[in-house]
């Protein structure tokens, strides 16, 4: 899997899926909108690591922001704030027509 | 594992060490000293080691960027060297740290999402509670309660709240890395 590098400030949105094996996605995440902060660099993917495999190739993990209100929707009972995650390429989905690196 | 889960996906309730983990470590222990892969004085060095840290580094590592600017930037543009250079760590085998500035209008919480991220070669282990299902599901959902009802109280009155989760995982540490599947 080699998708088109994000670009920070890029739409996104975290798939939706419920694996039962590791997995580092926070389910909150999953199926919400976020903005690319930055790329931390490519790693090996845990989800396999942790089954004593490869994990290879290496995945680029995405720092990516949430608004807390976009997260909890009517359940949030704070003023809102910015959840900061580390998500990996293959669960995030870039949102059309926003900004992507040009590849 | 437990019986729920057959990825063994079940997520961790760090409040109790249950036996079963403490048989499954000291069989683990066994096997790796009878295998060589290590020794009991690499063990106890390293258990030691890691005893000795305390937060109390942390917080000499703030104070120290409170009161010298040079390290305070060094420390947020690239903290394992500074760190390294100004604690004399050995964070070689250290994952990357990001260190992020409170401010009058932002405060920062780090919840903890299992990937064995927490910085111990400074920090010594963590807290059980950091870990607990408990405090994992409910900081991220109302910092602010959560912050007022801990021991240690961050102030709750700023204005915008902002969370890392999961720092990256290290690529070293995988030996089965030239297994084909």
């Amino acid at each position: 899997m080699s998708a088109r590098p994000l670009s920070p400030g890029a739409k996104v949105r975290v798939r939706t899926g419920d694996p039962l094996t590791h997995c580092r996605t926070p389910r909150y995440l999953r199926g919400r909108q976020g903005t690319v902060v930055r790329a931390l660099g490519r790693f090996a993917n845990p989800e396999e690591l942790a089954y004593h495999r490869p994990g290879l190739p290496a995945l680029v993990l995405y720092q990516v922001a949430f608004e807390a209100r976009e997260v909890w929707g009517e359940r949030l009972t704070e003023p809102s704030y910015r959840i900061h995650a580390d998500v990996f390429e293959h669960w995030l989905e870039p949102l059309p027509g926003e900004a992507e690196a040009s590849s | 594992m437990r019986s729920d889960s057959p990825g063994g996906a079940a997520p961790v309730d760090a409040d109790e060490i249950r036996p079963d983990s403490r048989r499954l470590e000291e069989a683990l222990r066994g096997l790796l000293l009878e295998r060589g892969v290590f020794t009991e004085v690499d063990l106890r060095r390293q258990i030691e080691a890691t005893g000795a840290r305390t937060p109390l580094l942390g917080a000499r590592i703030v104070a120290r960027a409170w009161a010298d600017a040079g390290f305070r930037d060094a420390l947020l543009a690239e903290a394992r060297p500074a760190l390294e250079q100004a604690f004399a760590l050995d964070l070689e085998h250290t994952p990357e740290i990001t260190v992020l500035e409170n401010t009058a209008g932002v405060h920062h919480v780090v919840c903890c999402t299992l990937c064995s991220c927490y910085p111990r070669n400074i920090l010594g282990v963590p807290p059980l509670w950091y870990k607990s299902r408990e405090y994992r599901s409910r900081v991220v959902i109302e910092p602010r309660a959560s912050a007022r009802s801990g021991s240690s109280t961050p102030r709750p009155t700023c204005a915008t709240w902002s969370f890392r989760c999961a720092r990256r995982a290290p690529m070293a540490g995988t030996k089965s890395a030239s297994r084909r599947w």
